[in-house]
């Protein structure tokens, strides 16, 4: 049995693991969707590079945020080890498929743990910023004092 | 032969192609968030994501990611709390919740996608990327 060789998931703990891992990430996912739709982008309802250089230039979000990638890359990659015991049989294409899901977590893995790590600093300002582009049908309302800019007369 | 598909068949099958596509969008995430080391890149990047057709796409990434979190509920409340005999209550009371919470995401994500429709511009970002632009 390959399963006994260790390189694959199986036993109690990964069961367990599996179920604790998903409500984990659950609440990660909801604290994560309310920040970045919620708090981040604030009306003008696009996320942006300073947006996320103002979160991720605190400590505590970079704990979060790898514990997220971390998470989802091990409940995801041990969901498909499953599927793997499940649908493939031959003893070869499973050590196949399996080395190439451990490949793919090593990479994705390192991959995010870069993004997160090697941040450059938000200097405000510096960055380019995107401008809401209104698209023809989006037409700004009169007193809409967001879009047309205030013209004291007599001035 | 056909299988009897059932609530705890048809939830099972739901979670694994769910987990699976789940998987993809992690890469894909991973991907795309890597572009944060270029700020003007990962800009353009977030409003190509805001035309009408992401917009669709990321409603369905709602449905799945519900389907996917309640159903992972469900197993839960099973394994750990002995619901077994109540799995098909959980299962219909998950589809309820489910259909709520998408209803929230469908009304904040579709009317992008209805502009995008109506105007034929459905690869059109509705933000553009001033370089060196106020915010």
């Amino acid at each position: 049995m390959l399963r006994e060789k260790g390189f694959e998931p199986g036993g109690q703990f990964i069961w367990f693991f599996h179920r604790v891992s998903g409500f984990a990430l659950v609440i990660l996912l909801i604290l994560h969707f309310a920040y970045l739709h919620f708090t981040m982008d604030a009306g003008d309802g696009l996320v942006t590079f300073n947006d996320v250089m103002n979160r991720l230039s605190h400590p505590f979000f970079k704990v979060i945020d790898l514990s997220f990638l971390v998470l989802a890359l091990a409940h995801g990659l041990m969901g498909v080890m499953l599927s793997i015991q499940d649908y493939i049989t031959r003893r070869g294409w499973r050590m196949l498929a399996v080395g190439v899901v451990w490949i793919l977590a090593i990479v994705f893995g390192i991959w995010g743990t870069t993004t997160i790590l090697t941040l450059k600093p938000f200097v405000p300002g510096t960055a380019p910023e995107p401008v809401r582009k209104v698209t023809g049908l989006v037409q700004p309302a009169e007193d809409d004092e967001a879009f047309w800019p205030i013209v004291e007369e007599g001035r | 032969m056909r299988y009897r598909i059932r609530t705890g068949a048809l939830a099972f099958i739901v979670h694994r192609v769910t987990g699976l596509a789940l998987v993809l969008y992690l890469f894909l995430h991973i991907m795309s968030v890597s572009r944060l080391g270029d700020p003007a890149s990962f800009n353009e990047e977030m409003a190509m994501y805001s035309s009408a057709l992401f917009k669709l796409a990321e409603l369905g990434l709602f449905a799945v990611v519900i389907a996917h979190a309640l159903n992972g509920a469900r197993i839960i409340a099973v394994d750990f709390w002995g619901a077994s005999r109540k799995q098909a209550v959980l299962f219909y009371g998950a589809v309820v919740i489910g259909l709520v919470i998408f209803i929230y995401g469908a009304v904040h994500l579709l009317p992008p996608v209805f502009d995008g429709i109506r105007s034929g511009m459905l690869f059109a970002p509705s933000y553009e990327v001033i370089p060196g632009g106020g915010h």
